[in-house]
């Protein structure tokens, strides 16, 4: 292989070639992290975790804010139990009325409706497996 | 089980406890081979701190479903390759001549014709091919290249059999060849 390499001249220079990158390669500078990076990254999980429990208060109070209005509203019908009942068979009857009229408009168009939601969700579908190939 | 992977363990179960020290630790042992691997792959390198944050974000997110199946160092090294690759789809590559090299030394003039010069100039030339390599070509070569970073680790990270890796990196190195011949 060496007498090979000494007599022809491509070869050399290809091997020469060869050499010199993988020199430079193992040379390559090695980069240091700059010397603030940790404190930068701890502050940056500190803001997350904040940020996070923020939103957890805020679904917290939220529910508070929704349990006290069932309470305040089941006092206020326990006071007016008649006409708590009357308001509720109303409101059934209203949409009971509402959904068999929209189900009767519906139902010449369900199947259309039902092969485009097909038709889109395969498309999501293959987009996904497509984005999940590609990040691999 | 190798002492590392104990020390790691043990990093990870004091992270999942929410020990704040515990992650600075872990950000500590492992910032220069993030950093280090991101300011290889990175399409702008003024990015590369940014980058590296978001790794440790993510790391620091993932960890309570870290499994310890693979290695630390082989689940970071996955993490930067994502945080890397999702960066370069966003932006392509540009290495302006005006940036400095990575050991912080200025460009030299062309006409001083000395060895350095060469050697600068080739390493130039060789980073101008690096960012055309392929995605993973790229990850294989910046880190084998890099100090502490094992065949084994790369195989793990990329779920690629150890003889893979090899070609693959022995077909990495051929195509950085050719580019540099172009």
């Amino acid at each position: 292989m060496r007498e090979h390499f000494e007599s022809c001249p491509p070869c050399a220079a290809a091997l020469a070639s060869a050499r010199r990158i993988e020199a430079a390669l193992v040379s390559w500078p090695q980069a240091s992290a700059p010397a603030d990076l940790a404190s930068a990254v701890l502050a940056r999980v500190r803001e997350e975790r904040w940020t996070s429990e923020q939103r957890i208060d805020r679904i917290f109070n939220l529910a508070i804010a929704f349990a006290l209005v069932v309470v305040v509203g089941s006092v206020a019908a326990l006071a007016n139990l008649g006409g708590v009942i009357a308001a509720a068979e109303w409101v059934w009857g209203v949409g009971a009325a509402t959904s068999a009229q929209l189900a009767r408009q519906a139902a010449p168009v369900v199947a259309t409706y039902v092969g485009a939601a097909g038709v889109l969700m395969s498309a999501m579908i293959m987009w996904w497996w497509a984005e999940q190939r590609l990040s691999l | 089980m190798h002492s590392d992977d104990v020390d790691d363990a043990d990093l990870v179960g004091r992270c999942r406890k929410g020990d704040e020290s515990a992650f600075g630790d872990l950000v500590e042992t492992y910032q220069h081979l993030v950093y280090g691997l991101i300011y290889r792959l990175a399409p702008d390198r003024t990015q590369a701190g940014d980058l590296a944050q978001d790794v440790f974000l993510r790391i620091h997110r993932g960890l309570p479903y870290f499994r310890g199946e693979a290695r630390l160092s082989t689940w970071i090294y996955r993490i930067v390759q994502h945080v890397c690759f999702e960066s370069r789809g966003r932006r392509r590559a540009t290495v302006s001549l005006d940036q400095p090299l990575p050991d912080g030394s200025r460009r030299p003039e062309p006409g001083r014709a000395d060895g350095a010069y060469a050697d600068v100039e080739l390493r130039d030339r060789l980073e101008k091919a690096m960012a055309k390599l392929p995605d993973q070509y790229r990850f294989l070569i910046a880190a084998h290249y890099l100090r502490g970073v094992q065949y084994e680790a790369l195989a793990e990270s990329l779920n690629l059999p150890l003889g893979t890796i090899k070609t693959h990196l022995y077909r990495a190195k051929r195509r950085l060849r050719e580019l540099l011949d172009q």
